[in-house]
């Protein structure tokens, strides 16, 4: 368990560098965006000096790093706080991927169960995973707000009051990301219960007239079902990009595409971070959880 | 000449948004002619007007010197006043009344208005100018105004509490005129912060709430100077996504959207009590190429004149602005004071051969660079190399994002760039032209002319400068205006009152509000 907990811990710095560095490789330099491209040699030497990128790669990444630490994200090239600008933010994002999540253990539990012994739910979901969310986000702001007027098109929440006290805002985004996520979980608990039905203990105990799906089909299936949403509502979070701006909504996906756009790379970096970090964390509880109801692997050592 | 980043975003105009999704799916037949804004119809007291444009996220502020995007600029010009703004090509005054030019232009007296209060009931003086012009153009400031390249704003005199006096830093003939060109918001005497309690202007509307990438709902200031404005509360909205500032009016969540993409128009208003609104002829914006005349092959006045012959206007505006518009005639500026209202170049591919021969620059290899600063853009310079392959120069379209677009060493190894600019004073648009070293032509009778047009104090005298300028540039300058765009908005039929001061892609909203 420590030795997970410090892989985590040595794989976030790893990733924190290669976000910091990688951001820093991209096209395009900070001082001549925010000065533009007439500043004199002496006005741009001097931004440089006082946003301290004349010093070394490393030791600005320590800095950064430092920072991250104790929770100080740095400036936006807006001058703002990062941290500021994200802080809400995240907050949404969240919501919306635990909400969507929330919905989707038991709707992927039981389709997924039911797409092991029904071809057309497991093809449905096979069509499902095929389409691209922002085609599924576009499609039911087609339907569901242009042609039906249900629930509103754009996400339009309310200065000073969170998404919550406008559940009417939530709902297409959340179906758009549920469907995403549906897709992928469906198909692999589904094949992780029809390999369980096809073995011969199953067999033999559907023979014997004891309940299966209770006594060994659930169990065999949690495991990689924990494994799946874990990993699923994470990525809701970071896949949610292109849901997020199509619905206008005001979390991290729809920030990153403007921040990459504006070129303000510390709120990139931060975004980026907090993303991988969030993988790496679920990834990591991924891992407990399956030895936690893996008897068989808690007992092996 | 500095020019920041700010000033190029705003007279470029900005397109956050990436390539549209329902708009191409739009009906093939032509929609419907976009309507015309006229001023005749009043919008009635009372209500409230929600409009949506295109946002930087949580970038967005109320900052008035800090503003990035269409958002920022449509907002703060209801929150804050200018001195002077830009009302069909000239300067009208606002918070000043007057600038008159000493004899010989190396200084101006700037005269204020009386009776002008701020959104806390303190009266405005010449004091808040002179700190409004101290900090806008402080060197500390990630974006110091331009303005400081014409005036000597650090040596501002207060002569009484509605007169100041202004140094120029070269005879400007027209300073009033400067002012508007470079939105001179005034702050009051010491603010430094710019929160919805401490953002206090002096315009039709002051901030009730604000929320950056989300939306601010401003209430009518009813001492506004200026008569107050129609409804009670605007409502102006960040998104930044195109379809959803359009899916927003047509599902009414909002009624004005501002700046949408010529194929969104195309696909039709989608509702029966929503249309799309255009800002009018003379507000249109010149979208094209400038030519790097400090490089070959294009630092030869031949070679210039044969892309202006081989391009194919009518195409252009065609296929990359869908018909809403109409061939320019390379020279930016239409629709303002002394503009040259002349015939465009015929395409004529043989004497553009000719040229080309006689350049030297038969078959030589080009790179055009480009941007999506205005939906089009980027395919815009896919279909000028096509046409330029025509007469045989072979065109690399170097196409970079946004915020890399300004890399200036990038810019002066490209031998053409993206620009477009919108209906700016033609002393405006030659000082940005001119900022950029690989941009500017370096011609000794155009940089006269221009020195002369800022100078002139009488209109005959500036009008024959810029005829000069515009002359020049007709004859073997570097700008290849293929067309002008007409600014499209979307918005519900009872949306009324929307005026145009400067640029129609950030109305002014302070007089709006639904018939």
């Amino acid at each position: 368990m420590i030795t997970r907990l410090a892989t985590g811990a040595a794989l976030l710095a790893v990733l924190s560098f290669l976000v910091f560095v990688g951001v820093e490789l991209l096209p395009g330099d900070p001082v001549t965006t925010r000065l533009g491209p007439t500043a004199t040699p002496e006005r741009v030497e001097a931004a440089r000096h006082q946003l301290g990128l004349d010093r070394p790669v490393l030791v600005r990444y320590g800095e950064w790093a430092s920072g991250l630490l104790s929770g100080d994200l740095g400036r936006s090239a807006t001058g703002k706080p990062v941290s500021e600008m994200l802080a809400d933010r995240v907050g949404n994002s969240a919501l919306l991927a635990g909400i969507s999540l929330t919905l989707l253990i038991p709707l992927s539990l039981g389709l997924g169960l039911l797409a092991a012994t029904r071809r057309v739910v497991s093809a449905g979901a096979l069509v499902l995973a095929s389409v691209p969310e922002f085609v599924l986000a576009v499609g039911a702001v087609l339907l569901f707000a242009i042609t039906l007027r249900w629930f509103p098109a754009v996400s339009l929440i309310p200065a000073g009051s969170s998404p919550l006290a406008h559940p009417s805002a939530l709902v297409l985004p959340v179906l758009s990301l549920l469907a995403v996520g549906m897709a992928y979980a469906i198909r692999v608990i589904s094949s992780a219960a029809s390999t369980v039905l096809r073995s011969p203990h199953v067999e033999f105990m559907r023979l014997n007239g004891i309940p299966v799906l209770r006594t060994a089909v659930i169990p065999a299936v949690l495991p990689v079902a924990v494994q799946v949403w874990l990993v699923t509502g994470v990525s809701l979070v970071g896949g949610g990009v292109l849901v997020e701006k199509v619905f206008g909504y005001p979390g991290i996906g729809e920030l990153l595409v403007v921040s990459v756009q504006s070129g303000d790379l510390p709120v990139v970096q931060a975004l980026v971070l907090i993303l991988g970090g969030a993988m790496l964390l679920a990834l990591l509880l991924a891992d407990i959880a399956i030895r936690f109801l893996t008897p068989r692997l808690r007992t092996a050592s | 000449m500095p020019l920041s980043r700010r000033a190029l975003l705003r007279s470029a105009g900005l397109a956050f948004g990436t390539a549209t999704l329902l708009g191409g799916c739009g009906p093939s037949t032509p929609a419907s002619a976009p309507v015309e804004n006229t001023a005749g119809r009043v919008p009635r007291k009372g209500g409230s007007l929600r409009a949506v444009f295109t946002g930087g996220g949580t970038a967005d502020t109320l900052d008035p010197f800090g503003s990035a995007s269409p958002v920022d600029f449509v907002r703060n010009d209801v929150l804050y006043d200018v001195l002077f703004s830009i009302e069909n090509g000239r300067a009208t005054p606002r918070l000043a009344l007057a600038a008159e030019p000493a004899p010989d232009g190396r200084s101006f007296v700037l005269r204020l208005r009386d009776g002008v209060v701020w959104h806390d009931g303190s009266p405005f003086t010449a004091n808040d100018v002179a700190y409004s012009f101290r900090y806008m153009s402080a060197p500390e400031r990630p974006m110091p105004s331009e303005l400081q390249s014409y005036f000597d704003l650090g040596k501002v005199a207060i002569r009484d509490v509605r007169t100041l006096v202004v140094p120029t830093r070269q005879p400007i003939g027209d300073p009033a005129l400067i002012i508007a060109a470079f939105l001179t918001k005034v702050i009051k005497d010491g603010a430094t912060s710019f929160t919805p309690t401490t953002a206090v202007g002096t315009g039709s509307y002051r901030v009730t709430a604000f929320e950056p990438g989300r939306e601010a709902r401003l209430t009518r200031f009813d001492r506004y100077w200026d008569g107050a404005g129609a409804v009670d509360e605007l409502v102006v909205l960040s998104l930044s996504d195109p379809q959803a500032k359009v899916n927003a009016v047509r599902t009414g969540q909002a009624d004005y959207a501002g700046d949408i993409p010529f194929s969104m128009a195309k696909a039709g208003s989608g509702s029966p009590d929503v249309e799309v609104r255009t800002a009018g002829r003379r507000h249109r914006v010149g979208f094209g190429f400038v030519l790097n005349a400090t490089i070959a092959p294009f630092n030869d006045p031949r070679a210039r004149r044969a892309v202006r012959l081989a391009v194919d206007r009518k195409s252009l505006v065609d296929s990359v602005l869908l018909g809403y518009g109409e061939p320019g005639n390379d020279l930016y500026g239409f629709g303002t004071d002394h503009f040259a209202e002349r015939e465009p170049l015929r395409r004529d591919v043989d004497q553009a051969r000719k040229l080309l021969r006689e350049a030297g620059a038969e078959g030589a290899s080009i790179t055009i660079r480009s941007t999506e600063y205005e939906v089009g853009y980027n395919a815009s310079t896919q279909l000028l190399a096509e046409q330029l392959r025509e007469v045989g120069l072979k065109v690399k379209p170097d196409i970079v994002g946004v915020a890399e677009f300004f890399e200036p060493r990038a810019l002066a190894a490209s031998n053409g760039v993206t620009f477009s600019i919108g209906a700016l004073p033609l002393p405006v648009i030659y000082a940005r032209l001119a900022a950029y070293p690989s941009l500017a032509l370096n011609d000794r009778e155009l940089n006269d002319a221009i020195a002369a047009g800022l100078a002139a104090v009488d209109d005959t005298a500036r009008r024959r400068a810029w005829t000069t300028v515009q002359d020049v540039m007709s004859d073997r300058g570097n700008t290849i205006v293929w067309g002008l765009a007409d600014t499209l908005s979307l918005e519900r039929k009872a949306v009324a009152g929307v005026e145009v001061r400067g640029l129609a892609k950030y109305p002014y909203l302070g007089k709006a509000g639904l018939a």
